[in-house]
């Protein structure tokens, strides 16, 4: 088939194209925006899930290659574990009153910003 | 990021390189050089306004999630009627048409130059409307298939690449269309 003067060619090159809305490309630009974020945050979830994976897992080993196949071969005097539940008590008390120092931070930042919206 | 109108002089290839490298606002630039032919291909293939423009959009949201895994092996605007054409196909197949059927006989009974001599009588307007309300009596993929070789002016390679098909069965195709249309353009001129 050849295109030289073939007489569809021409009634096709005289066919008009459509025009689209004028927000066509603002709208799509929204978004293909809303999706780049979308899979920005889900590679940093993966990144951290992962990172958080490995750490386990060498931690994990660390663990089973001292207390179960001894290396290194060293010998540690535990302590007496009698107070460990008083320290954990305490342990998790500090890091409840951190939490809620770092809410109380944000929220008067919230309220901060607010006011100077308003002014 | 440089303006806008320095940018369009660039390459596809430079664009979605930019792109994959996190600069998403370059987009814009393959939206500005596709979305008009894109969205024209499906309109005359849907043809239902709305639905069209929906389906462009599908379309797009497809080129950006799937641009990691364009390779070059086609040109980008091939890839990108690819998509258009399986979405625009794909939603044709949801609802039910009938189509015209024509006999053999009635297609190898018409010449381009008999065709030709009709439309001569019809003005250039009326020409295109007898076009368009004939490529409405096609079946879509049929109508995608000639306007892709007409009115985007690919290839047969590059139709088949698009379609999906062999390029003998293009050609196949393509020559059964001209004939549906010699007849139903011949047909119209004599009503």
């Amino acid at each position: 088939m050849t295109q030289k003067n073939d007489l569809l060619k021409e009634l096709f090159s005289r066919m008009p194209e459509e025009e689209l809305p004028v927000s066509f490309r603002d709208n799509m630009m929204q978004q293909i925006m809303a999706e780049a974020e979308r899979v920005r945050k889900r590679n940093e979830r993966w990144g951290w899930i992962a990172v958080i994976a490995a750490s386990l897992l060498m931690i994990g080993i660390a663990i089973a290659s001292f207390l179960y196949m001894g290396i290194p071969r060293i010998s540690i005097q535990l302590p007496d574990m009698s107070t460990l539940p008083f320290y954990g008590y305490i342990g998790m008390l500090t890091l409840i009153l951190l939490g809620a120092d770092y809410k109380f931070r944000q929220l008067f930042k919230k309220r901060q910003m607010s006011r100077k919206e308003k002014m | 990021m440089r303006p806008l109108d320095t940018m369009e002089l660039y390459t596809d290839t430079y664009y979605i390189q930019r792109i994959q490298a996190g600069d998403t606002a370059c987009f814009a630039c393959l939206l500005d050089k596709y979305s008009r032919p894109v969205h024209s291909l499906i309109l005359k293939v849907v043809r239902n306004r709305e639905d069209a423009e929906e389906l462009a959009q599908d379309v797009f949201m497809k080129v950006f999630q799937h641009l990691p895994s364009f390779k070059g092996e086609c040109s980008f605007s091939t890839w990108i009627y690819r998509i258009a054409y399986n979405t625009a196909i794909s939603e044709t197949r949801k609802k039910k048409h009938e189509f015209l059927a024509i006999e053999e006989a009635v297609l190898n009974n018409v010449s381009e130059q008999e065709v030709a001599e009709s439309l001569g009588r019809t003005d250039d307007s009326g020409q295109l409307q007898m076009l368009d309300a004939a490529l409405a009596q096609l079946p879509p993929d049929e109508r995608a298939i000639i306007l892709l070789f007409y009115m985007k002016e690919k290839t047969i390679d590059e139709v088949a690449t698009i379609t999906g098909l062999t390029s003998s069965n293009i050609k196949v195709k393509l020559h059964r269309i001209r004939k549906k249309l010699f007849v139903l353009l011949k047909g119209m001129e004599e009503e």
